[in-house]
Parts: structure tokens; sequence; C-alpha cells
């Protein structure tokens, strides 16, 4: 298997769970690691940098994987693909849409590498199930869609996720992302939105601890979310209405265990049945107990790069979109604190 | 493997797979069978998974005695191969079978869960395969006529072959590993020699082909409470009786990939309510749950049941191992 040089700037969660991954994978040779707080570097076995510029500088890798915060996502993978490195990038893709396109711009000019941002969910067993259910037309087409994710966050805690100019947002870029990836995804792109952002709880945090979201496809298919800070308790559910049948998506499989068991619910429409109860058709459901959702993401990225496929799920184009999306609901929030009518 | 349990929210108690006329009839058939052919003297059997002397005796049913290894926990009949061979062949219980009025209570019964497989069927295969119509499929060992029906006119199936069946039936053939699908529904139960079957059937499928096993195991709830009890077990109806372990095991030592396990059984309870009589000898749990709790607890039980792969039905996909011939 060929190898490629590698270095992850950011050591936090993200970067460590990376790390692991592209251990398993074994494409990846991980030869030197950054983040600024040293403390996070100790114990591993490759050169190690407090400066990401250096790092990429000097080490000269083929791949990067960038695990920072998102104030400095965008300064980090334009300067590795203009250094020619393929990259791997946490989401968000940036705090706003501009860092996105900017990223966008960056990847135009390449020469062939390869850009792919991390919408993890993507590779969780419950939603590529939901994929190949939607794909295989077993139940109609999708007509609507309503995503909840919220966890128990407390944002008045120090750290640079409940500074706006550092992390760009709060819950719905932070965590809501990922809903209205999906969201995309299962239902398409979204031509109209509307979305209240609020903070119901932590009144004096900077960034908001719910969001509300309205969104509608120029087909007239229509998607609510509502992503939450003050949710108290991890939860993640998602369901889709189709033409014949209905999907539901419950919990999420994650290291933690705390968002509950992972499991996908799917019914076909059923208005005369046998027993005459309409209303209760069967249903079946699986339920998960593995999470190979990192890996599956790595080998994709790794398969880009070797030329054996291209990047499907996490594409600059998503990220671009989704945070269009993001976007259009906080000038919501803007033009409601300016007194403007909310739209 | 992706490992995925799938229950469905239905209540199965007044449900019945089978005309009880005819299912008593049938076992008398099979019994008479057994009584008058089964050899006791100086016979000893090996775990048809594990291939040692890992059975510990289970039970002893007409005669017969059962092992249950203590390795995979596969459930297996002490008889010879030649009985077995024999007993396939019995033709006072093919003609029963093959029955038109046998049939057509069979189709009156089932019509609705071969529907349900067969939708089932549809959604993995677009799983597994990115694609669930015209497709090559293999039926192995199909003894009912309204099934293969059912799966000729289905969508999912572009060409079909009926293999070692009963049925005197004219299909397609298919060729050397040109199928997409090879079904195999309640045949391990007869098998000897699983490995055998398992070496055929890699021979026919593509090699991204689905093998699709549908099975009784040993592991199940009704099958592990009941024990010689269970009317709907009788040797030499059943004669291998694998844990999900040892199907794990039996794949995987034969060159396949298990894919996904799906404990799609529903009948558990049902089954155990009906036969175990006055619940004397179960122990204090079992009776606690089958005699003093409500239809709603039952249904949750079995849910469980389902959910944790520990009821006696089970529906496997299996791929061959990338690289193996």
């Amino acid at each position: 298997m060929r190898t490629y040089k590698t270095v992850i700037i950011g050591m936090g969660r993200m970067g460590q769970t990376r790390f692991q991954a592209m251990k398993r994978h074994g494409g990846f040779d991980i030869q030197a690691l950054c983040d600024n707080l040293p403390e996070r570097l100790a114990g591993y076995e490759c050169c190690t940098y407090t400066d990401w510029k250096e790092c990429i500088a000097h080490e000269r890798p083929e791949v990067v994987v960038v695990c920072t915060i998102n104030a400095v996502i965008p300064d980090v993978v334009c300067f590795a693909l203009a250094s020619g490195c393929h990259v791997f990038s946490e989401k968000p893709p940036g705090r706003n849409l501009a860092d996105a396109l900017r990223m966008k711009q960056s990847y135009m000019a390449t020469q062939g590498q390869v850009l792919k941002f991390g919408f993890n969910h993507r590779y969780h067993n419950s939603v590529i199930e939901a994929k190949s259910l939607i794909d295989s037309g077993f139940l109609g087409h999708v007509v609507a869609a309503r995503g909840m994710y919220g966890k128990a966050a407390n944002l008045q805690r120090e750290e640079w996720r409940n500074h706006l100019e550092l992390a760009g947002g709060g819950i719905l870029l932070d965590q809501g992302i990922h809903m209205l990836d999906l969201l995309r995804y299962f239902v398409g792109d979204f031509s109209e939105v509307s979305g209240i952002t609020d903070n119901l709880v932590w009144k004096n945090s900077e960034a908001e601890d719910t969001a509300f979201a309205m969104l509608r496809t120029l087909e007239g298919k229509v998607a609510t979310l509502h992503s939450s800070a003050i949710q108290w308790k991890h939860k993640f559910d998602l369901d889709i209405v189709l033409t014949d049948g209905y999907i539901a998506l419950n919990g999420l499989l994650t290291s933690t265990k705390s968002y509950g068991e992972e499991r996908l619910t799917y019914y076909k429409k059923e208005l005369d049945p046998l027993d005459g109860k309409i209303g209760n058709p069967t249903e079946y459901t699986l339920c998960f107990d593995e999470d190979s959702s990192w890996d599956y993401e790595m080998n994709e990225f790794y398969d880009a790069i070797h030329g054996d496929g291209t990047i499907i799920n996490g594409t600059v184009e998503d990220a671009v979109q989704v945070m269009s999306l993001v976007e259009q609901v906080y000038k919501k929030r803007a033009n409601k604190k300016e007194g403007l009518q909310v739209g | 493997m992706l490992r995925s349990y799938q229950y469905t929210e239905k209540s199965y108690l007044d449900y019945s797979m089978q005309d009880s006329a005819f299912q008593a009839k049938e076992m008398d058939i099979v019994q008479r069978y057994v009584k008058n052919n089964h050899k006791r003297d100086d016979l000893r059997r090996d775990c048809p998974i594990c291939g040692e002397d890992t059975g510990r005796y289970f039970f002893t049913k007409w005669g017969v005695d059962y092992l249950l290894c203590k390795k995979c926990k596969s459930i297996f009949a002490v008889c010879s191969q030649e009985d077995v061979e024999s007993y396939l062949r019995y033709q006072e219980l093919i003609d029963f079978r093959t029955s038109v009025s046998y049939e057509r209570q069979m189709t009156e019964k089932r019509q609705a869960v071969w529907k349900e497989f067969l939708e089932w069927l549809e959604v993995r295969s677009f799983r597994f395969l990115h694609k669930n119509h015209d497709l090559h499929v293999v039926d192995v060992g199909n003894r009912f006529v309204g099934f293969v029906e059912s799966i000729k006119v289905s969508p999912i199936c572009g060409k079909y072959e009926l293999r070692n069946s009963d049925l005197k039936m004219e299909t397609g053939k298919i060729g050397r590993q040109a199928a997409d699908i090879v079904l195999c529904n309640d045949v391990l139960k007869t098998e000897y020699q699983p490995q055998k079957l398992l070496t055929e059937i890699k021979e026919s499928l593509k090699p991204t082909g689905l093998l699709v096993i549908g099975a009784r195991v040993g592991n199940g709830f009704d099958i592990l409470t009941l024990k010689e009890k269970n009317t709907r077990i009788c040797p030499y109806e059943h004669i291998f009786l694998p844990s999900v372990k040892g199907i794990s095991k039996l794949l995987k030592d034969n060159g396949f990939d298990l894919l996904e396990i799906t404990s799609a059984g529903v009948m558990d309870v049902k089954y155990v309510l009906d036969d175990a009589g006055d619940f004397e000898g179960q122990d204090g749990f079992v009776q606690y749950l089958l005699k003093e709790t409500d239809e709603t607890v039952l249904h949750e039980f079995q849910r469980f049941l389902q959910k944790s792969c520990m009821s006696s039905y089970v529906r496997v996909i299996a791929r061959k191992t990338k690289g193996m011939p």
C-alpha cells in the first residue's frame, strides 16, 4: 500500500480521533503533529511543532489534516493547498461563508489536489442505510424532513467555542451544521431559508444556544431544523417523510454513547391493511452497534488521493452550500437585532 | 461486519405459520420414519462447525440425542449421514409436502411472510449490490410452490434457478459464478456437512454476489427453553441448529464475510406459550414471565429477543471474501 507523508495540525479531541483513524487505515505515514499547546503533543513518536506554518513548510508533507479551531482553518487549508498538499479539514469550513469561499478559491487554483471536509455524520451506519433506502426508491421520494440535534452545553465556560470571533457562531455552526448537511444530503439543495437564533437560557453568551430553521427546495420539498445547546441531554433525531413511506433516525453511536443507541426505523405506506388498522404499518428497525464512520471517511479520502475514487461526501461545494445556509439563518438574527422584519 | 438487528412492531401471539392439522400429520410421518430407522448404537458426532468432540448432551427426542457444542453453542443431532440422506428422499413425506392441499395451505399461511421477505430483500440487495432489479437468483432447497412463484414474479428477479428441491419445477440455469443472490432458506437445518453446501454456493456466486441465509438458530429462546418439548423441532428435520456465533464462524472459515445478521424471528414467545404445557420444569423467571405477565410485556420480550439476536430465526447476508475463488 502506498503511504502518504502526513501532518496533523491541531491535536485536540478531533486531531486525536483522526490520528487513530489514519493509523488504523495504514495508508498515512504521520510524520509530524502540531498544536499550540505543547502538552497535547506529549507521548507521540513523531516530530512535533507548535507553529503550523513551520510544520508544513519544514516537513513538506503530501497530506495535511486540519483539526484547528474554526478561525484558523481557512489559513491552514489555503496554505496547505498552495503548498501542493492534499487536505482533509474538520468542519465547520471556517467561521462563515466568506471563509468557505476563500478555501474554494484556493482549491480551484490547485493542480488536481484533493480537499475534503469532515462531515462525518454521512458515514454513520444509520445515515448510510437511510441514503440507500431513499436511493432504492422503495419508499418513493423524499418530500419533507425534520431534524433535531441537541446537547447539554455550558456557554459560560471559558473556551474558544464560546467566543464568536474564534468560532464564528454558536450551536448552529458547531453542531447544527451536521444536521443541515444531512438535510441537504437527503432532501436536496435549498432555495429558501428562514430561521431564528436566540439565547433562550445563556443570555450573556456571545454564541446562540438555540437555532430553528425552515428550508425549502425549488421543487417545494420542506425541511426543518432545531439545533439546541440547551437540550440538557444529548439527542439526535431525524425524520424523513417520503411519498410511500417514512424513515426515522434516532440516536447516534459515539465514543461516549451519550446520544443513545443508533437506530433506523422505516415503514411503507399501508392505506389498505389486511387487518383494517390504518396508521399501524409494519415497522422495521435496524440498530447499529459499531461506529466505523471515521474509518469509512478516511477510506474515501485515501482512495481519492490514490486515484481510486473521488470525493463524494464533504466536497468543497458541500462546504460552501452548507455555510451559505448557516449564513442565511444568521442573517435573520442580525436583521432581528437591528429591528428589521424576520423573513 | 455490519451488525444490525431488525424487529417488527407487530404482535404474533395469534399468528401461525402452518395449519395445525397439517402440522400434526407432517410430524406423524416424520416421527414414524425416525422411530423405524434411527440406529443409536455406537453413534458419535463432532460439532459440524468446530469439527471437534465439543458436544455435550442437551436433550433426546424420539430416541435421537441432541448435543450442544460447548465452543460455538450450536445444537446438532447425533445421527448418521446415510440416515439423513435417506430421510431427505423419504417418498411419503415428499408426496405429502408436494401435495396440492399442503402447498395451498402453506401459501395461504405464509404469503404475507414471503411478501415481507421479498420487500426486505429488495431493500437489502440495493444496500449491498446497489441494484435490486433483474438479478440472477439461485434458490436452494425451496419447497414451497407459492414462494417460488412469488420470487419469480418479483421485480428483484431477472433470472431464476431452483436447486436441491423436492418440487418438480422447470426453471432456468444460472452458470458458474453468475448469481447475484443465492437464497438458502431453511436449508441448514438438514445439512450434515454445511461446509460442502457453502463450497457449492461459492461456486455459483459472482465475486460481489450475496448469500442470503434464513435459518433456525440454536441460541433462540424457544429452542433453548423447550428442548425436546418443542413441537416444531424434531429429528431428522432439524439435525443442525447453528448458533449465531456458530454461523459467524462457519461463514468465516469457509471464505465468506458476514455483512449482516438480522434476527427476524417473531414467534419465540408464541411457540413457548404453545408448547410449554403447565410450565413445570421451567426456571422461575421463565415461568413468571409466561404465566404472570400480560401481552404487552410478552411483546416487549419478543422485541428484546429480536434486538438481541436471541430469537430462533435469523437472516444472514454474506459475501465471498475478497480474493476467494
